[in-house]
C-alpha cells in the first residue's frame, strides 16, 4: 500500500468516527434536557416535584411505547396493560409481609413471607412484562394496521379484566395500599434517562434498522432478508420492558394501586403524547411528553381557578377543559402535521435531522 | 453443465387468472439471461414466484439444487438470490446509508460489510455526497441505483431485476445497464425481465420471450433477431408454429 492510500484511508476513517460521535448528538441532547428539567424542578416545592416526577413516569412509559409502536409503526394500544404487570409483581415482592397479610390472604406461603429490595422488585416488575409480552407478542405481530390495533386493544382489555378479578394476588377491584413509596424526583429522573438511552441503543442497532426498514416497505424489507415478525417482538418486548419499569415507578410512586389506573385513560394519555410529539423519533416522544404534561398542568391550574394580579382578573375555566383541549390537540396533529411536532426527526446542533 | 437455478413447469395463479402456464427455463452460474414481453405477459410474476414474493401453484422451483419453491422472500435471498422489485423499492424515511447497510441484513462478516459500503460510495459519488439524506429525496435514477446496490450488498449469488429501466432516461439506462455488467463481472448470475427488449437483448446471453405466461422463443440475441417468429411472438400475433396464442 502506498503511502498516498494510507492517508486516504486515515481520512476516511477520521470521517467516519467523526459521523459516529455525531449520531450521538440527540441522546446527549435528549439526556440534558431530562436532566435540566430534574435539577430545574428540585429547587421548588414537593407539589411542583411531585408533577414533574408523574411527568418523568410518562416519559417512560411513552419512551416505551415509542420502541416498539414508533419502529415498527404497527398501532398498539397495549402498552399500559405491561405497566400492570410490572407495578403488581413489584408490589408484590416489596411490600411487607405484614401489609400483604392484610390486603391478600391468599398468596402463596412463600410470596406472603417475602420482601425484596426495589431494584429487585423493579428489575423482576420489567422482567414480568417482558415475558408475558414475549408470550402475547408471538401471535400478534403478523397484524399490522386495523388488525394489530384491534389485537393490542383485546390484550388490554384481557389483562384489565384478569387483574381486576384476580383478587388473590391483585386484591381485584379494591385498591392495593401499602407499596414503599421510594420513588423521588431524582430516581425517577434517572429511570427516564435510563429508558431514553436503552431506546437510542436500540435504535441504532441492526434490529431497529431491520424494522424501521418495514415501516417504510415491508415488501422491500423482506426482499433484504429482513425477518419482520422477529424483529417486530424484539422491539415489543423490549417496550414492555420499559414500559414494565414505569408501572414499577407509578406504583411506588402513589403508593396505592388500582387497575383502573391501568386502563383506557392513560392508554391515549400516552398515545396523544407520542403522536403529538412524532411517533417516528425518539425526540418525537420525549417532547410530545414535555409538551402535553405542560399543557395539562396550565389547564388544570386555569380549571381550579386563579387570579392574575397583574390584569386584575379572575381565571376561572370551565370542568372539562383539559380533556377537551388535548382531544382537539391531536386532532390537529393528525389533520393538519401527521408526523408530530418533531416531523419524525431527531434532534441535533444544526437543527431536526432526518 | 448443471443449471445455477431450474425452473420446470412452474404455474402461477391469482384465484381465475392464470399468469403461468408450466414454464421451464435454467439459468447456468455466470450467465445473463433476459425475458422480454410485452405488458401482463406474466413476467412479473416468474421471478415473484422465484423469490417467494407470490405462491406457486404447481412445478419445482431448485437453486443450486435445493428446491425453493415454498421459500418465503426473506429467506431467499439467504439462499443468495436478490431481487430487485419493478418500481424502485428505496426505503423512502431511511437514508442513503441505512438503505444500504440494509442490504447487507443477511450477512455477520462487518469488516468486508464497510468495504463493499466504501466501494459503492465511491462508484456512485452522488450516493456518498448525499449518504445522510433519506432516500425518497434522491432521483429516479439515483433510487435505482441505491436499490441495486442494496441488492447487491447482500453478497448474491444471482441477482433478478424486474424492469430495472422502467421510466428512466436513456443516459440513466446506460448507468444502471453498466451497474448490472459490473456485478456480472464479479461473477454475479443475472436474471433480468424488460419490456425494453432492445436493451435486454444487447446484454443477454440467452433471452426468452414470455408472452400469455408462456414461453414463446428462446435463443441468444442473434438467432432471435433474425427469428421471424420473433415479431409475432413478442406481440402476442397468431402465427402457424403456435396456434393458442392469446
Amino acid at each position: 500500500m502506498t503511502r498516498q492510500d494510507t492517508s486516504a484511508n486515515e481520512t476516511t476513517w477520521q470521517l467516519m468516527s467523526w459521523e459516529r460521535l455525531e449520531r450521538l448528538v440527540p441522546l446527549l441532547i435528549l439526556v440534558a434536557v431530562v436532566a435540566g428539567i430534574m435539577l430545574l424542578a428540585s429547587q421548588f416545592g414537593i407539589v411542583q416535584q411531585r408533577r414533574v416526577t408523574l411527568g418523568f413516569i410518562s416519559l417512560i412509559s411513552v419512551v416505551g411505547l415509542y420502541v416498539f409502536m414508533g419502529n415498527s409503526g404497527v398501532l398498539n394500544f397495549s402498552s399500559v396493560g405491561f405497566m400492570a404487570i410490572g407495578a403488581y409483581v413489584s408490589a408484590l415482592l416489596t411490600m411487607r409481609p405484614q401489609v400483604k397479610a392484610t390486603f391478600l390472604r391468599d398468596l402463596p406461603d412463600w410470596l406472603a413471607a417475602a420482601q425484596f429490595d426495589p431494584i429487585t422488585g423493579a428489575l423482576a416488575g420489567g422482567a414480568a412484562a417482558a415475558l408475558v409480552a414475549l408470550v402475547v407478542g408471538l401471535p400478534i405481530m403478523r397484524l399490522s394496521g386495523i388488525g394489530a390495533g384491534i389485537a393490542t386493544l383485546s390484550i388490554l382489555i384481557i389483562f384489565y379484566i384478569v387483574l381486576g378479578n384476580w383478587t388473590g394476588v391483585t386484591g381485584g377491584q379494591r385498591s392495593l395500599m401499602g407499596l414503599p413509596t421510594y420513588v423521588t424526583i431524582w430516581n425517577a429522573g434517572l429511570a427516564a434517562i435510563g429508558a431514553i438511552v436503552l431506546a437510542f441503543v436500540y435504535q441504532e442497532s441492526r434490529s431497529c434498522l431491520a424494522l424501521r426498514a418495514s415501516r417504510e416497505d415491508e415488501v422491500a424489507a423482506r426482499s433484504a432478508g429482513v425477518r419482520v415478525v422477529r424483529e417486530r417482538l424484539t422491539a415489543f418486548v423490549l417496550g414492555a420492558f420499559i414500559c414494565g419499569i414505569a408501572g414499577v415507578f407509578y406504583g411506588h410512586f402513589l403508593g396505592t394501586l388500582r387497575v383502573e389506573n391501568f386502563y383506557l385513560d392513560p392508554t391515549f394519555l400516552y398515545i396523544t403524547m407520542l403522536v403529538v410529539g412524532g411517533m417516528r423519533s425518539l425526540t418525537g416522544a420525549v417532547v410530545g411528553v414535555i409538551v402535553i404534561s405542560t399543557l395539562a398542568e396550565l389547564l388544570r391550574l386555569l380549571e381550579i381557578g386563579g387570579r392574575l394580579p397583574a390584569l386584575d382578573v379572575t381565571l376561572k375555566a370551565p370542568a372539562g377543559l383539559g380533556d377537551v383541549v388535548l382531544a382537539a390537540l391531536m386532532l390537529g396533529i393528525i389533520l393538519f402535521r401527521p408526523q408530530g411536532i418533531t416531523g419524525g426527526r431527531e434532534i441535533t446542533l444544526r437543527g431536526m435531522r432526518g | 453443465m448443471s443449471a445455477l437455478l431450474k425452473v420446470r413447469d412452474l404455474r402461477v395463479r391469482y384465484g381465475r387468472i392464470t399468469a403461468l402456464y408450466d414454464v421451464d427455463l435454467d439459468v447456468s452460474a455466470g450467465e445473463i439471461v433476459a425475458i422480454i414481453g410485452p405488458n401482463g405477459a406474466g413476467k412479473t410474476s416468474f421471478l415473484s414466484a422465484i423469490a417467494g414474493v407470490v405462491p406457486a401453484d404447481g412445478g419445482t422451483i431448485e437453486f443450486r439444487g435445493e428446491d425453493i419453491l415454498r421459500l418465503p422472500m426473506e429467506e431467499s435471498v439467504r439462499r443468495g438470490i436478490a431481487l430487485v422489485p419493478e418500481g424502485r423499492h428505496v426505503l423512502p424515511g431511511l437514508t442513503v446509508m441505512e438503505n444500504l447497510r440494509l442490504g447487507a441484513t443477511i450477512r455477520t462478516d462487518a469488516d468486508a460489510v464497510r468495504s463493499d459500503l466504501e466501494r459503492f460510495l465511491d462508484a456512485f459519488p452522488i450516493l456518498r455526497e448525499r449518504r445522510n439524506e433519506p432516500a425518497g429525496r434522491l432521483s429516479g435514477g439515483e433510487q435505482q441505483m441505491l436499490v441495486i446496490a442494496r441488492a447487491l450488498m447482500s453478497r448474491p449469488a444471482m441477482l433478478m431485476l424486474d424492469e430495472p429501466s422502467l421510466g428512466l432516461g436513456p443516459r440513466i439506462v446506460e448507468q444502471v445497464y453498466d451497474m448490472i455488467m459490473d456485478a456480472r463481472k464479479q461473477g454475479v448470475t443475472i436474471l433480468v425481465v424488460e419490456q425494453n427488449a432492445r436493451r435486454a437483448l444487447a446484454v443477454a446471453d440467452r433471452t426468452h420471450v414470455l408472452n400469455g405466461g408462456i414461453i414463446r422463443l428462446s435463443g441468444t440475441a442473434d438467432t432471435l433477431a433474425g427469428d421471424p417468429q420473433f415479431e409475432a411472438a413478442y406481440f402476442g400475433l397468431r402465427t402457424a408454429k403456435d396456434g393458442v396464442v392469446p
